[in-house]
């Protein structure tokens, strides 16, 4: 398999986990000291000084995760469906690290409401024994700046 | 527009009409008689420090423009040009020496007056380009309280001092907490639209018995979260997050502990939220006391406790911001419709005080306002659930009665120390003032 086969073939299973909504699953893709970012703006650098619209390490992503099934949970209930695109993949491999780029529209319908939210997909991958793991992940929404409604479901 | 015996109907005693969060007629009085006339919350001095400086923002339903002037005066002016009504100028924020209008290039001034006409000749003599009526309308006064801009488009009522009341302490305690006494709205914002009403959002803020509710889901996994400490913890988190969402977890008791108070002008605030030591205040680290010291040095170590002891949490100025003064945020209420609101969240680097400090305020904003916030979004969910349930018309009115009985009177501002409604019922007499033919 090429690297952009191997790479592909990750990442939409990743995709697939968030729809089918296993976000255990989907948490257990993520090494230990991972990061987890969507800016608030484009080019972006500063975490600290700068709000983040999600800027989460593993312990927060499985905070998340445990109140995505928390059954009053209210902005996810009832569920919302989702679609997670992924195209427009790229991937090099430096040292230790597969570094990938990828585009991703994620349709979300609930209450018969349909939103979707659009951005340029970072990830920072190390090979691992059953294939990868994630370092970092870092979505860029185009609708960055601008006027959101709540997001809910991990993009 | 209502009669008085209307608007005393609809913002009744023991609560407030439905149709005040779904007849769009009622929103046009709205924005006509509270923001179009009371002082609304514009901008902050940081944001537009040099002449020609702008930021483009909404007073109410009306686009306008906040413009620093020469004489470092501000001017509130319309965004539609004069002529065809065009949006003039559509960035968010810049520094100009004047505003021309993309379709014709009229051309107007820094403080509004209209400069340039191309093609002028054509136009008939009862043409004036003085005509102030050619001018962009501006708000007919502009104050600041300390840095916070307010603006309002009537020629008369309370000056914003008097307007703010109170009030003016939670801003004051603000400015305080800067070693150097001054503050720059800082670290970008966020902006976050729910389907509701805009008066759902200040009901909710100092309201003490939803978030036991409301917030359960994430009161709950933040207890149960497994501890462990990330090498990214210092980047992303300094264990803030896993604090703020388990501070909504209070018992009915220590909720009951927090004062209400509610000022005739329409605000409240919260009093004590941190007296059972959930949060900050009590708390000490490295960043805290080289802060502190600071604080001490320009105020004294009797001052520098009184500044950071101040305890209150959800500082409603209304119609439409809400300061947090320990943390460094406000928020502001942005009306779009009768069942549209946006709501945006900017925080504060407090000058004189450590990096850290300021990161904080930020994670703060992140956790407590960005629209993937683990607490807001269940609020907002709970707005929208509100407004749905109000457009069936199954609903007459809300009942704002919890707590009438306890509603002490301190001066002429009420106060309870239980779970009270008092700011419902504080928030409700505002509307009643402003919405009134004769005030």
């Amino acid at each position: 398999m090429s690297l952009i086969q191997e790479v592909s073939s990750f990442l939409t299973h990743e995709a697939d986990l968030l729809d089918q909504g296993n976000f255990e699953a989907w948490l257990e893709l993520y090494e230990d000291d991972a990061l987890y970012w969507v800016p608030s703006s484009p080019e972006q650098t500063d975490m600290k000084g700068q709000v983040s619209i999600m800027l989460e390490d593993v312990p927060l992503l499985k905070l998340r995760v445990r109140r995505l099934s928390h059954p009053r949970a209210y902005a996810v209930t009832p569920k919302p469906a989702t679609i997670h695109l992924i195209g427009n993949i790229n991937a090099s491999e430096e040292d230790s690290l597969v570094m990938v780029s990828s585009k991703l529209i994620m349709t979300q319908v609930r209450d018969n409401v349909a939103t979707s939210l659009s951005g340029a997909v970072t990830h920072h991958l190390k090979r691992s024994e059953g294939g990868f793991g994630i370092k970092l992940k870092r979505v860029d929404l185009i609708e960055a700046g601008g006027t959101f409604s709540a997001i809910s479901v991990p993009l | 527009m209502l009669t008085i015996d209307e608007i005393n109907n609809i913002a009744g005693v023991d609560g407030m009409q439905a149709r005040a969060y779904t007849d769009p007629d009622i929103f046009e009085l709205e924005m006509d008689q509270i923001f179009r006339r009371a002082w609304i919350f514009i901008g902050h001095d940081s944001q537009v420090p040099n002449s020609g400086d702008f930021i483009r923002t909404r007073m109410g339903v009306d686009e306008i423009l906040l413009v620093r002037q020469p004489d470092s005066s501000l001017r509130v002016l319309s965004n539609n040009c004069t002529h065809r009504g065009t949006r003039l100028c559509a960035v968010a924020q810049g520094n100009t020496k004047s505003f021309v209008c993309p379709y014709h290039a009229w051309g107007f001034a820094l403080d509004g007056v209209l400069k340039a006409v191309p093609d002028i000749e054509s136009y008939p003599g009862s043409f004036d380009i003085k005509d102030k009526a050619l001018h962009l309308i501006s708000a007919a006064r502009v104050e600041s309280y300390r840095g916070f801009i307010f603006a309002s488009k009537a020629t008369a009522g309370p000056n914003l001092y008097d307007f703010l009341g109170r009030m003016t302490e939670a801003i004051d305690n603000l400015l305080d907490r800067s070693p150097d006494g001054e503050i720059v709205m800082e670290g970008g914002h966020f902006s976050v639209r729910y389907h509701g009403n805009w008066k759902l959002h200040h009901e909710n803020a100092n309201d003490t018995v939803h978030p036991g509710y409301v917030h359960e889901s994430s009161v709950t996994s933040a207890r149960q979260a497994e501890g462990g400490v990330t090498p990214q913890d210092e980047l992303v988190d300094r264990g803030q997050t896993k604090g703020m969402m388990a501070s909504n977890g209070l018992t009915a008791k220590d909720w009951n502990a927090i004062e209400l108070n509610g000022l005739p002008q329409g605000h409240s605030f919260m009093g004590g939220f941190y007296k059972s030591g959930l949060l900050a205040p009590q708390q000490s680290d490295a960043a805290i006391e080289t802060y502190r010291e600071a604080l001490e040095a320009s105020h004294g170590k009797e001052k520098a406790a009184k500044i950071l002891g101040m305890d209150r949490f959800n500082n409603l100025v209304w119609p439409n911001l809400n300061v947090n003064a320990q943390f460094h945020q406000i928020r502001v209420v942005y009306p779009v419709a009768v069942n549209e609101t946006i709501i945006k969240g900017y925080c504060f680097r407090l000058k004189g005080a450590p990096d850290e400090i300021f990161y904080r305020a930020v994670r703060f904003l992140g956790t407590l306002v960005s629209p993937a916030s683990m607490i807001f979004s269940d609020d907002l969910e709970i707005f929208g659930r509100v407004q749905a349930g109000l457009e069936t018309g199954s609903l007459d009115r809300l009942d704002s009665r919890r707590g009438i009985k306890t509603d002490q009177k301190n001066g002429n501002a009420l106060q309870s120390t239980t779970s009270s409604e008092l700011p419902l019922r504080t928030q409700s007499k505002a509307w009643r003032h402003w919405m009134s033919p004769d005030t």
